[in-house]
């Protein structure tokens, strides 16, 4: 707990927004959320799939312009960088956390590590690809001022999934 | 020859370019200052990326061999490239091939180095930068003036009216707009993109992997959404090994733009199906930096910025003044190194050598040191100004021999009578002009520590 509680302050320091939920109430979280009936460019995973979400939101895992929320399960949590890590083995994969105005991402709370040595560590040949995601997509070009959303998403909103004792 | 004295003389006059310039590196020293407060390991991380980056330069053909089995074994295309003109081709050839028209690309120096835009426009292909200070500077017809922030030399109203003009924008001056405009004006070329093109911030030997650091996202669109992936690097980018990685990107973002990290990491290990990912990998001189017993410790440049950010002179004039891709401190040994002696003679004399940069470097390379070689060529190979060797010679003689030393300092002091000005120096003749041109000097005190000290031991 004490991790996760770290972690929560990473991700806000980076400009996230954090909700720690248990199981439950995820699906209700998600609901509310993004809404009844929203068009979801989602990457499906086992938790995603057992949620059942299909009767609420249009999944689809094709991008067009105008959907507005991405959906995805990250694999790794690092507190050391405050930031989410995606494995991915194809390129559609990494697509709903880039593609979208909106990242809604979900994270199990056991897959939280410290350091990028932990995640290292855990990962074998051949790697797959990796992609640290540590808040919204930015950009201060334009006289040093801060823009968020300049090509990915602007907002990117966390839901950690707590263990269960 | 590129001319310091002259661009930096025309910079100095747009009080805005001065301003905009010093506020951006200030502003990054200040987050870099804040954020490394957190992060206690710092000074021992540097340590260890040194270590890590001294590895590479001491058995360099080994582990670019390793990389390149590795990335092959990935699935990439790996090329190498002797220099500019090879490494264009060889990109022209892949992009042909592909019967690419648009290309969208990810900032990177190395594809500045080898002007690859004007030649592929030449070729009929049109590539357009993404990140959005390459995407404003490309629109302006300009270069980038700073490594991590290309357009800190243009105003909102300048980028504003640049867009308005060329581009068609519906006139605003707020940035969160123009940036916006950009976004979508962008998304629709990536989509329709016939190739992307990437740098690579570090290339990993053990897996032959690479790896591409960003805020903004433009690099993921430009690698992921395309058919065709190139990647244009130079060959010093080397890691030995992935478990090398954390100690980099822990180092590079706080050093850079001050961030603990950017927003976007992304490693590529796999070509997946149907995919081509090419790795063009650009020698272009580094393989002589490797064999300058002086020169090859600029080869473990992380190109983090750092050094330009705390250059006093960097902070006044900016990157134009440098007249290269790469400028600052460190841009100008990669200059003098890449480009040569001609271009850039002038430029190892553009610092004060006060060793801000070498405090600042993530890797610890001795950049003053390597300026004073670079201007111990210079002079060697140009001879110095007329005089000056014989004036050195006489200082050398003053402070070495206390007969000299005395009856020198004493002489001295009375002709300096003739050059006074109330209480300063304004104006010294021939070879020494050059010092009273921009500044007021000290006399000599009437009388030297020598005299003084006797009197004051006697009473």
């Amino acid at each position: 707990m004490e991790r996760t509680e770290r972690f929560v302050k990473e991700l806000e320091n980076n400009d996230c927004e954090v909700h720690v939920v248990d199981r439950k109430s995820l699906k209700e979280n998600l609901v509310n959320y993004i809404g009844k009936g929203s068009k979801v460019f989602y990457r499906p995973s086992a938790l995603i799939k057992s949620l059942g979400l299909r009767d609420i939101f249009e999944l689809t895992e094709d991008f067009h312009e105008g959907i507005y929320f991405g959906l995805s399960e990250a694999d790794y949590g690092i507190v050391y960088s405050g930031g989410l890590v995606e494995l991915a083995n194809t390129r559609e994969e990494k697509l709903p956390s880039l593609l979208p105005e909106v990242h809604v991402a979900l994270l199990r709370e056991e897959n939280i590590v410290e350091d990028f040595d932990d995640l290292f560590s855990r990962l074998q040949k051949p790697l797959p690809d990796i992609t640290f995601i540590t808040g919204p997509s930015k950009t201060a070009d334009i006289e040093k001022i801060l823009v968020r959303g300049a090509h990915g998403p602007r907002k990117l909103i966390v839901f950690i999934v707590a263990n269960e004792y | 020859m590129i001319d310091f004295r002259k661009n930096a003389d025309r910079i100095l006059k747009d009080p805005v370019v001065v301003n905009a310039v010093q506020r951006a590196t200030l502003h990054a020293l200040k987050k870099r200052e804040e954020t490394i407060e957190r992060i206690p390991d710092f000074e021992d991380l540097r340590d260890r990326a040194r270590l890590a980056k001294e590895k590479v330069i001491g058995d360099f053909e080994n582990y670019l061999k390793l990389f390149k089995k590795n990335a092959t074994e990935n699935g990439f295309i790996v090329h190498e490239a002797g220099d500019a003109e090879e490494a264009r081709n060889l990109i022209l050839k892949i992009l042909k091939a592909h019967g690419a028209r648009t290309v969208v690309s990810s900032k990177s120096m190395t594809q500045e180095e080898i002007e690859i835009n004007p030649f592929l426009e030449s070729h009929g292909i049109k590539k357009y930068e993404t990140d959005l200070g390459e995407f404003i500077v490309q629109v302006a017809g300009q270069r980038p003036s700073h490594i991590t922030a290309p357009a800190i030399h243009l105003t909102r109203k300048e980028i504003a009216r640049l867009f308005s003009e060329k581009l068609g924008m519906n006139y605003t001056e707020d940035p969160e707009e123009i940036t916006n405009f950009a976004r979508n004006f962008l998304r629709g070329k990536y989509f329709k993109a016939d190739a992307g093109m990437s740098g690579a911030n570090f290339l990993v030997a053990d897996t032959g992997s690479f790896v591409i650091v960003e805020n903004e996202g433009n690099a993921r669109m430009s690698t992921t959404l395309p058919g065709v992936h190139i990647v244009v690097t130079g060959i010093e980018k080397l890691i030995p090994s992935i478990m090398d990685l954390p100690v980099f990107l822990k180092i590079l973002a706080p050093s850079s733009t001050g961030q603990r990290q950017t927003v976007y990491t992304s490693i590529f290990s796999r070509a997946p199906e149907g995919r081509e990912i090419h790795i063009v990998l650009i020698d272009n001189g580094r393989r002589r930096m490797l064999k300058d017993p002086i020169l090859r410790e600029a080869l473990m440049c992380i190109r983090c910025g750092g050094c330009s950010n705390v250059c006093p002179i960097f902070q006044l004039v900016g990157g134009h003044a440098y007249g290269s891709v790469y400028s600052g401190p460190i841009g100008i040994i990669w200059t003098y190194a890449i480009f040569g002696h001609e271009v850039a003679k002038e430029l190892p004399f553009a610092s004060t050598l006060c060793g801000a940069c070498r405090e600042i470097c993530p890797v610890r390379i001795d950049i003053p040191r390597i300026l004073l070689e670079l201007r111990r060529r210079v002079v060697e190979r140009e001879g110095g100004r007329p005089g000056e060797k014989i004036l050195i010679n006489v200082w050398a003689g003053l402070m070495t021999e206390p007969f000299l030393n005395k009856i020198g300092f004493r002489v001295a002091s009375k002709v300096q009578t003739v050059f006074k000005k109330g209480d300063k120096i304004k104006s010294l003749p021939s070879v020494l002009s050059s010092w009273t041109k921009f500044k007021d000097l000290e006399p000599l005190a009437d009388k030297t520590f020598r005299e003084l000290w006797k009197e004051r031991k006697g009473s």
